[in-house]
């Protein structure tokens, strides 16, 4: 049924045969679509795109052959027709970058930020992708999982020499597969990537066919150390990561996943991160995983899960119909990557009695001093008491009801009956008798609960 | 004239210079430009507290109340006043020479057959007099400037007594602070066992830590103990009198101390040393003179001469006289110019050392008046910004209980070198304050109360 699930029923194959094929067919854009463009403002879901089978425009700065996909707390790459090659400019170089309201901190990225603006093309495009390295380091950037010539790979030293600071490069390859893939350095990845240096890289098929979203989501995932009241990201880390983002957002800095109720929604998640995989729960839903930065999976081998493993080096998307409302989290489940600039070297306080004798001495010995995490260390996010300057320690956001005391890789799927756009619609109101709330005593009485 | 001014710095009985009033053994004393008194008081009245000292020991005492009363109570110092009575008796040796009365009779039968009388005076002593009795004077000026220097001296070992043992209280009340951050440390480690979160390893190693810090304090309480004792000796109290306690706190002095150049000009003009090596100098160049003086009149004698022969009476002079031809007293005379050379060396290399003293002392002032700056204006405020800094860590949850304690332990290690610093200062500054009252300080490194000789305490709690 879908372009996806055929490709798959054809096993393997020369991936060459492929852009020849569409090559020689022709295909005309509705207008309708050229309207759908900025999909993200339009809710109405367009009838499927179809996709033009010829090399791109010989000018112009638009491409109405897919729906864009929305990257939640960063944008899409620009670019131009250049005689039906689409032609892009990545520059490499520091950014200040906020996590989230309270913890900003001197990253690397590119175009200005990170995670860099994300690729978008169709399947069998020529891509002419200039990249200027404004580090004070030599660089290069690698095209994670997108299969080109030996010389495009980006790999310093291998396939090129480094780019200089200053200088600028001409990579030059055709797309020749769909898919979910990233972008990354390749010279000093240890310290390119923890600074924030990478972005996804999302190939449309030339003929959609089957799934076809109508919001289609793509998230970076990544980890930093950040060290509590510092400013910048400390790349010699190698485990104790204290920010995990999703487009480099820790929450509550991360914007929800906005979908109208019955649209088809696809979330495309890279992994970027130091040394962590990270499974990623959907709360409400089953999803298909449907693919990875190998290619789509075959449809009958996609599995239905609630969780979705990504491991670092490596892309995942899942599709599923946006079918219940409400606000649903979408988390990393490792619960250390839902906090914020946690320390991880702290002795344990919970089941220390809260106002033990040693507390009243240190509070003699030291002006200012409470009492911390003895009955648990939910209540750390709403404590009024002094933090470092520029820091986020153990902090979550506001929620509908209280805070929400996660932070890191968390995120919120809003789907909604009905919408006017894709803006965040707020809180979800949730029908009558929907919600848990306290018991009356009538009730535990009536069920027979002793409490 | 040096000499005059030297008389205004001496040592002297209120309204009276005479050495008669000296040795009356009672009166007040003062040293010109210290503002430092003492007063003489017989061994008698001495068991008994000076009232002025008791109404002083009623108030916390300071440094200046420490002063005046080790003045006037102070045994020790008593007998070093009294030294200046052994001056003033060489000066009643220097009197005129007693008249000599001869008599002689020659008995028959029981009968004086013959009598002869004579009545006679040294001369040569008599002569030499008036040089001998200017000799003794420039000695006895010597002795009171030097007693004077030793008041001098006196008070500055018990201001800097003083300014040790405010200092030991304020370690004494450190070490306890520190003490306290170890208690903490083993309940909380405790605390936390018991809720199951650490191990008795953890809660072992912060014991000893705490125990470790419990010999500190003791340590220090007894050296604030001794220090006290030190103290009270030099102020003469006994034990019925050991109830005084020292005023709070250890502030900075606000003065600073004069140019060097003004400063060793004053200490030699001040300087009751010099003043007194001087009047040992002139004592010695008037001694030449009374020595000469024997060599040339060695010996002579004038007088009347009486004779009773066969009960008629008759009266005549009497004179002798020693020819010095073979003995012109140059063995005194060498003797004495001998000890006037070295009075003179004496007082260039006496001279030498005070401006030495008085720059070593401006030095160790300025040297410990800028640590004080410092500790006040730059480390003590950046280890108040590591406790605030790890507060912050704390209440971020980044760093524990046991980090917070280290951080605050740092702040009083770092305050504990500040008292000493603070003890160096004025210890200095009251030396400066010696040399230019005209006293004369221990050279440093000298025997002169030490610093702080402990450890800095044991680090090895907490995490
Ligand atoms: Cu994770």
């Amino acid at each position: 049924m879908a372009d996806i699930d055929e490709r798959a029923n054809e096993g393997p194959k020369p991936r060459g045969l492929k852009r020849r094929d569409f090559l020689g067919g022709a295909a005309v854009v509705g207008a309708a679509l050229a309207l759908e463009r900025h999909g993200q403002a339009q809710p109405t879901p367009a009838a499927s795109p179809r996709v033009r089978a010829t090399e791109g425009p010989a000018s112009g700065d638009t491409d109405d052959r897919y729906r864009p996909v929305v990257t939640p707390n960063g944008s899409s790459l620009p670019f131009r027709w250049v005689d039906g090659v689409k032609v892009m400019h990545l520059r490499a170089g520091a950014v200040s970058h906020e996590f989230t309201e309270g913890l900003r901190a001197e990253c690397w990225g590119y175009n200005g930020s990170t995670p860099g603006p994300t690729i978008e093309a169709v399947e069998g495009d020529r891509l002419r992708i200039y990249v200027t390295n404004g580090l004070g380091e030599p660089t290069t950037v690698h095209w994670h999982g997108i299969l080109l010539e030996a010389g495009m790979d980006g790999v310093g030293g291998l396939t090129q020499r480094p780019i200089r600071p200053g200088e600028t490069f001409r990579y030059e390859f055709t797309v020749r597969e769909p898919g979910t893939f990233m972008y990354h350095p390749h010279w000093d990845e240890m310290t390119q990537m923890a600074m924030g240096m990478m972005g996804m890289f999302v190939v449309h098929p030339r003929r959609a066919t089957g799934f076809v979203p109508d919001r289609d989501f793509a998230i970076i995932l990544s980890e930093w150390s950040v060290p509590i009241g510092a400013a910048r990201p400390n790349p010699l880390e190698m485990a104790d990561f204290n920010v995990l983002t999703m487009n480099s957002k820790a929450f509550p800095g991360t914007d929800p996943l906005v979908a109208k109720q019955g649209d088809k929604v696809r979330i495309r998640f890279g992994n970027l991160s130091g040394i962590d995989n990270h499974p990623i729960h959907l709360h409400g839903y089953s999803f298909r995983i449907a693919g990875s930065d190998g290619g789509a999976f075959p449809r009958s081998a996609q599995q239905p899960h609630t969780t979705v493993l990504v491991p670092t080096g490596s892309t995942r998307w899942v599709e599923f119909e946006a079918n219940a409302p409400g606000d649903w989290a979408m988390h990393c489940h490792m619960t250390h990557h839902v906090m914020n600039q946690m320390g991880h070297g702290v002795p344990n306080m919970v089941g220390v009695a809260g106002q033990a004798t040693f507390d009243r001495r240190i509070g003699r010995l030291v002006p200012g001093y409470m009492p911390m995490g003895r009955e648990g260390m939910a209540d750390m996010g709403e404590m009024d008491m002094p933090q470092p300057p520029n820091s986020i320690p153990m902090r979550g956001g506001p929620g509908a009801f209280g805070n929400i005391d996660m932070g890191g890789m968390f995120t919120i799927l809003k789907v909604r009956e009905s919408l006017d756009s894709y803006d965040d619609p707020g809180w979800y109101d949730h029908p009558d008798g929907t919600r848990a709330r306290p018991a009356t005593a009538a009730e535990l009485r009536a069920d027979g609960i002793e409490v | 004239m040096r000499c005059e001014h030297l008389l205004m710095v001496a040592l002297f009985a209120v309204g009276c210079v005479t050495p008669e009033a000296a040795t009356r053994g009672v009166g007040r004393w003062s040293v010109a430009r210290s503002g430092i008194e003492a007063e003489r008081r017989a061994p008698s009245e001495m068991d008994e507290l000076h009232p002025a000292v008791a109404e002083r020991l009623r108030e916390p005492l300071d440094a200046d109340g420490a002063v005046s009363i080790a003045l006037r109570q102070s045994p020790e110092l008593q007998a070093q006043l009294a030294k200046v009575d052994i001056a003033v008796a060489e000066l009643w040796s220097a009197r005129p020479p007693n008249p000599e009365v001869e008599l002689e009779a020659l008995m028959n039968d029981g009968q004086a057959s013959a009598i002869e009388m004579g009545a006679g005076i040294d001369i040569g002593a008599l002569l030499r007099m008036p040089l001998r009795r200017r000799a003794a004077q420039a000695q006895l000026d010597a002795a009171e400037l030097s007693a004077a220097a030793d008041v001098l001296r006196y008070a500055y070992d018990t201001r800097v007594a003083f300014h040790r043992h405010q200092a030991d209280l304020q370690l004494v009340e450190l070490y306890r602070t520190a003490m306290e951050t170890f208690i903490a440390a083993w309940e909380a480690a405790e605390s936390m066992a018991e809720a199951g979160n650490l191990r008795q390893l953890d809660v072992a190693q912060n014991r000893a830590a705490y125990e470790r810090s419990r010999v500190d304090v003791a340590q220090a309480e007894l050296k604030a103990l001794m220090s006290r004792e030190e103290l009270q000796v030099l102020l003469g109290l006994d034990g019925r009198q050991t109830e005084w306690r020292p005023i709070e706190g250890f502030a900075a002095p606000e003065a600073d101390p004069p140019e060097v150049e003004a400063l060793e000009r004053v200490a030699v003009e001040h300087s009751l040393v010099l003043g007194a090596q001087e009047q040992t100098l002139l004592a010695w160049s008037r001694q030449v003179g009374v020595e000469r003086m024997r060599g040339a009149i060695p010996e002579a004698h004038a007088g009347l001469f009486a004779e009773r022969e066969d009960g008629e009476w008759s009266f005549g002079p009497a004179a002798g006289l020693a020819i010095p031809v073979f003995d012109q007293n140059q063995g005194g005379i060498g003797r004495t110019r001998a000890q006037l050379r070295i009075a003179q060396h004496e007082l260039t290399q006496k001279a030498i050392r005070i401006r030495s003293l008085a720059r070593r002392a401006r030095a160790s002032w300025l040297n410990a008046a800028e640590r004080v700056r410092f500790y006040d204006e730059t480390l003590m405020p950046a280890r108040a910004a590591v406790l605030q800094e790890t507060l912050l860590q704390y209440n971020a949850m980044n760093v524990g209980v046991f980090q917070l304690l280290q951080a605050r332990r740092a702040v009083i290690d770092t305050a504990r070198e500040r008292v000493e610093a603070m003890f160096d200062l004025w210890r200095a500054r009251a030396q400066v304050e010696l040399v230019v009252a005209g006293g004369e300080p221990p050279a440093m490194g000298g025997p002169d109360v030490s610093g702080e000789a402990m450890g800095t305490g044991g680090d090895d709690g907490g995490h």
